[in-house]
């Protein structure tokens, strides 16, 4: 077979493997026409490389780097100044980088079920509270886990935010009982409603339930593995 | 339980370092990879002042962002997605104010960083380059310059591999006309 200008580009871009590699280094060994036109590729690869070469090996510009660094706190109070003038100006020491970008979209006809249930945790959030860590959970998870714990009784709990609503359910022999609920009915609305300030109040009256540290990941799986039963 | 030391500190303390540590992977990441952000900026705004307000522009949009960034995955690549769609975004605007008085081919100083006797030659790959489509020369400088596979070109560019792979053949035959590497 003809081997074709692109596939030698392709070749001296290192793109080809298998049967096409084989085929193209045969073709070589026997044309010396063909690997002219590899070494024209790779000399002018070699020409470009050059000459922007410099540019990354100079040091870069202070203003870049403060527009890194600096950025990071900009972003930041700038979601503090659109935020309602709520108390609790802690909570973004607490998720700054979580919470600072996230806009819950609320999700028409998701999670109504948990409004029939009234203090236990039905549907959609029952279960993303047995079965999702905030380790591995998904950034645009409907329903957002935003920390686990252990109550005043050593039973589990975890905070949780939704476009619907958001709180805190704690484990027991019946299932996540909703000690504390925020918000809600926003998707009859159809309104945006944004993340941080339920977040905020979550965190908050997390405070005042939570007996001892959050959850590491460890501990998340570790409870989850048990079904959030302590014994 | 204890008012002042009680577990809200301890959840505080660990969320914060934990907020801490991701915003500093983010950062870390992002000020490791300016240097050659700079230098893909450079071969697509065409002159160093230009290329650094393209990386400053970059910089807000990936800081304003950032929740959109997966840890994990690979910050260069959407780093790179976001500059270009930039200047894309930019070009286009700059273009239809500049046209009428700039001639394409005015553009050229990325060479400046080299020595006296260089400065031809890199004032030829300059001027090769812009003439170039602004996707070929994308597609060429994403390759041929910052080395990545074309699959990874085509997500960068936000096009099928298939039209990346012709846009850097017809960009690298130019240049390669252009430069007089005949092949």
């Amino acid at each position: 077979m003809t081997i074709s200008k692109d596939m030698i580009a392709a070749y001296a871009d290192g793109e080809l493997e298998g049967e096409a590699l084989r085929l193209v280094e045969a073709a070589l060994a026997a044309d010396p026409a063909l690997r002219a036109e590899v070494d024209a590729h790779r000399a002018l690869k070699a020409r470009l490389c050059a000459h922007f070469a410099p540019i990354a090996e100079t040091p870069v510009p202070e203003g870049l780097i403060r527009a890194v660094k600096g950025g990071a706190e900009v972003v930041d109070f700038a979601t503090v100044a659109r935020k309602p003038a709520r108390p609790a100006p802690m909570r973004f020491a607490w998720f700054g980088p979580a919470l600072a970008a996230s806009l819950v979209v609320a999700l028409v006809g998701y999670g109504v079920s948990q409004r029939s249930g009234n203090d236990y945790a039905v549907g959609d959030l029952a279960a993303a509270l047995d079965h999702q860590l905030v380790a591995t959970q998904p950034t645009g998870a409907p329903v957002r886990i935003l920390l686990s714990f252990r109550g005043g009784k050593g039973q589990f709990c975890r905070g949780f935010s939704s476009a619907l609503q958001a709180g805190v359910a704690c484990r027991d022999g019946r299932g996540w009982k909703l000690v504390k609920r925020i918000g809600g009915g926003s998707a009859e609305t159809g309104e945006y409603r944004q993340a941080g300030s339920a977040d905020a109040e979550v965190l908050s009256a997390i405070q005042d339930i939570a007996q001892g540290p959050a959850l590491d990941a460890q501990g998340e799986r570790n409870a989850m593995g048990a079904s959030w039963r302590t014994e | 339980m204890d008012e002042t030391g009680g577990p809200g500190r301890f959840i505080r303390e660990r969320a914060k370092k934990l907020s801490a540590q991701q915003s500093n992977g983010f950062e870390d990441g992002l000020l490791a990879l300016l240097p050659r952000m700079r230098r893909f900026a450079a071969g697509l705004a065409r002159n160093l002042p230009e290329a650094d307000d393209l990386c400053q522009m970059t910089i807000e949009r990936a800081l304003r962002s950032r929740a959109q960034w997966q840890a994990g995955t690979r910050i260069d690549s959407w780093m790179y997605r976001i500059m270009r769609n930039i200047w894309i975004d930019e070009g286009r605007a700059k273009t239809r104010r500049m046209q009428t008085f700039v001639d394409a081919d005015a553009g050229s100083g990325v060479g400046m960083s080299g020595g006296q006797e260089e400065r031809a030659e890199l004032t030829d790959i300059d001027r090769a380059l812009a003439k170039l489509p602004d996707e070929q020369r994308e597609a060429v400088l994403l390759v041929m310059v910052e080395g990545y596979s074309y699959k990874e070109a085509a997500g960068i560019a936000g096009c099928p591999v298939g039209t990346l792979n012709s846009r850097l053949v017809r960009g690298r035959d130019a240049l390669m006309g252009l430069l007089g590497e005949t092949g």
